[in-house]
């Protein structure tokens, strides 16, 4: 656990740098996947960085309703730079609402593009599991086994260091999965498909949870919704057989 | 050829689907939380949602203050010294808020690191601060409270437990008082 580094007299929030960093990554990847594959690469970045942004503002924003009575009297304050005054529900509400819109204007938003952008995305939670490794955030049950970590006063399960070589494998058989002629969508349900299973075994030795009848919720969510990408990817090979088979109909948009 | 390859896929997805399904719900079930038995009690520890460790402050005078016995309000820690200037520039904010939030059982403790008795109260005096100072002289506190970048406030609810940490700063009033509205809220 490190959330702070100091460099020069300057106070670094490493939580926040592990996650920008994978969105970063994250987003280079996709770029890249995205010109290769003949599309707007640029697009692709900039839909990632005018959503980062718009993300951030959302946030403040969220943020600020959320406690105007305390901003109403000094409403300036609202634009103070710091990471503390944010909403991060508000956040990903309005950053992706924004991305979708921009690629949506540029005809972008596509199945092939969430091919692309999928093995980024992967980086982009391996960042943010980073970035709770870094916290101490997420952090694991009590274990005493060769490869626990000490973490608030106790060795535990290294939970977010599973995730984090999790995600980089999910990241590498989808890069695999886009080389190979699959039908378009397959590459993000994978993510979800695999991301979803993988939260299911990894949540297990989570220390905190949300409990639903005795079960965690995030294990109950991940077997749904593996189960659901998984069967959605058998339907997506159905329909491609189908219009193989009737070359002249056209296919579906999102 | 090609037809009979994608069958075997869709095969493969459904077969996935329903092997991940059996084997989540069967981990799911093998690894449910034991509600069982009672929940052991939360360890002191410095992060959000666990008591805040029992610590003895200094005070001026050679006296001491324990965290224990502010139990019953809602306590604002905030580390810092007077060469910080993110320091300085959130004592006024501290400070008001003391102020407006002491009808409501919340106090400012503002705790001074490993600087003398005399700079911490001149600091103060000067700057019309009127919470309650507390010294780390040796900074052992700011060790346990893993304090490695001044400022660093702790908000901790009136049964002990922290609910927010704020590293650096400097904080505003409407974000100090929005963590404070919060734990009253709850």
């Amino acid at each position: 656990m490190l959330p702070l580094l100091r460099v020069f007299g300057l106070t670094i929030q490493t939580p926040l740098l592990a996650t920008i960093a994978g969105y970063m990554l994250g987003l280079m990847l996709s770029s890249r996947i995205g010109a290769d594959r003949g599309m707007d690469g640029n697009a692709v970045s900039d839909a990632g960085f005018y959503g980062l942004i718009a993300g951030v503002l959302g946030a403040r924003a969220g943020y600020v309703l959320l406690n105007l009575q305390a901003y109403a009297r000094e409403p300036l304050s609202a634009l103070m730079p710091g990471t503390t005054a944010l909403l991060p529900i508000a956040g990903w509400v309005t950053g992706v609402a924004f991305a979708v819109v921009y690629l949506r204007r540029k005809r972008l938003l596509t199945w092939q593009l969430l091919d692309v952008i999928a093995p980024g995305v992967a980086l982009f939670l391996a960042g943010m599991a980073a970035g709770a490794l870094l916290s101490g955030d997420a952090y694991g049950t009590e274990a005493q086994l060769p490869w626990s970590i000490y973490l608030w006063d106790a060795w535990r399960h290294p939970v977010q260091v599973y995730e984090f070589i999790s995600l980089l494998g999910i990241a590498a058989v989808l890069f695999v999965s886009l080389r190979r002629r699959f039908p378009d969508g397959v590459t993000v349900l994978l993510l979800i498909g695999l991301y979803a299973f993988t939260r299911v075994i990894v949540d297990a030795y989570r220390a905190e949870a949300v409990l639903l009848a005795g079960f965690r919720v995030t294990q109950l969510v991940g077997v749904v919704a593996s189960v659901t990408s998984f069967l959605a990817i058998g339907g997506l090979k159905q329909e491609e057989n189908k219009s193989d088979m009737n070359p002249g109909e056209p296919k579906a948009p999102i | 050829m090609m037809v009979q390859v994608k069958m075997s896929l869709i095969k493969l997805a459904r077969l996935t689907a329903v092997l991940f399904g059996v084997l989540g719900l069967a981990w799911t079930w093998i690894s449910r939380p034991d509600t069982g038995s009672a929940m052991p009690a939360l360890q002191a520890s410095t992060r959000v949602g666990a008591p805040a460790p029992a610590v003895t402050f200094g005070a001026p005078g050679n006296s001491a203050i324990t965290l224990d016995s502010l139990k019953g309000k809602v306590v604002v820690v905030n580390f810092w010294a007077s060469w910080c200037p993110p320091c300085r520039a959130e004592m006024a904010a501290l400070n008001q808020v003391n102020t407006d939030y002491g009808s409501r059982d919340v106090i400012v403790l503002g705790v001074n690191q490993m600087e003398s008795e005399e700079v911490a109260i001149k600091f103060m005096t000067e700057q019309n601060l009127g919470f309650m100072l507390a010294l780390d002289r040796d900074g052992l506190v700011s060790q346990q409270y893993r304090v490695s970048a001044l400022p660093t406030t702790y908000f901790i609810d009136k049964a002990g437990v922290i609910r927010d940490i704020v590293y650096g700063g400097p904080m505003t009033r409407p974000l100090i008082e929005s963590k404070i509205n919060a734990i009253l809220g709850q």
